[in-house]
């Protein structure tokens, strides 16, 4: 039972605000990461840490989006978000990406990411959120 | 009972039933492969996350850079 977990959740099980990953989502054991997230994920640390999140994550990376899901992604974006508002828009690009690559394996989206719901619900895809 | 026969064979009929549902396709032996590639992989995850957590030793993340 697999799950894409979002930037979000990786950042707050990492900075200690979710203690225990599993129990939040079960039956769901095993947590899959999109190259997108991950690239969020080492932004949000100093640089001396990023080979110690490479070595730890990258077999739980999946593939890199495909041009298939960035003209997806385009098309998601010019639906959601026709004009430009206040929101990031390359944010919700890597949102997007990562909702996509969940509908790709067939599996959920875990983020707590209130953003992750429009892009979700007009994919398809199931979205937890705990 | 005896030992000469395989792990799937040996499967409780029941189970067995039960996992046929969920793999049609699959023979016994091979849902007995894909349960324990599964479980493997569930502990290499779980391994690989708590290990990320420990490397970070407590330095948080900076959510204003994203």
């Amino acid at each position: 039972m697999k799950v894409v977990a979002d930037t979000s959740v990786i950042l707050d099980f990492l900075d200690g605000e979710i203690a225990d990953l599993f129990t939040p989502i079960q039956p769901y054991r095993l947590i899959l990461i999109s190259p997108v997230a991950f690239h969020e994920i080492l932004r949000a640390y100093p640089e001396g840490l990023h080979s110690k999140l490479i070595h730890e994550l990258s077999d739980e990376i999946l593939p890199p989006p495909k041009l298939e899901h960035w003209i997806d992604a385009a098309k998601v974006l010019r639906k959601l978000y026709p004009i430009r508002r206040e929101k990031n828009i390359a944010r919700m690009q890597n949102d997007a990406l990562i909702a996509l690559a969940a509908k790709d394996l067939g599996v959920p989206v875990w983020s707590r990411d209130s953003d992750f719901e429009m892009i979700c619900d007009h994919l398809g895809v199931a979205l937890l959120n705990n | 009972m005896t030992k000469s026969k395989s792990v799937a064979t040996r499967m409780e009929s029941k189970i067995l039933a039960e996992l046929q549902k969920l793999f049609p396709k699959e023979t016994p032996s091979q849902i007995l492969r894909i349960l324990a590639e599964e479980r493997v992989a569930i502990e290499r995850n779980t391994q690989s996350l708590l290990s990320a957590k420990r490397a970070l030793a407590g330095k948080k993340s900076d959510r204003n850079l994203l």
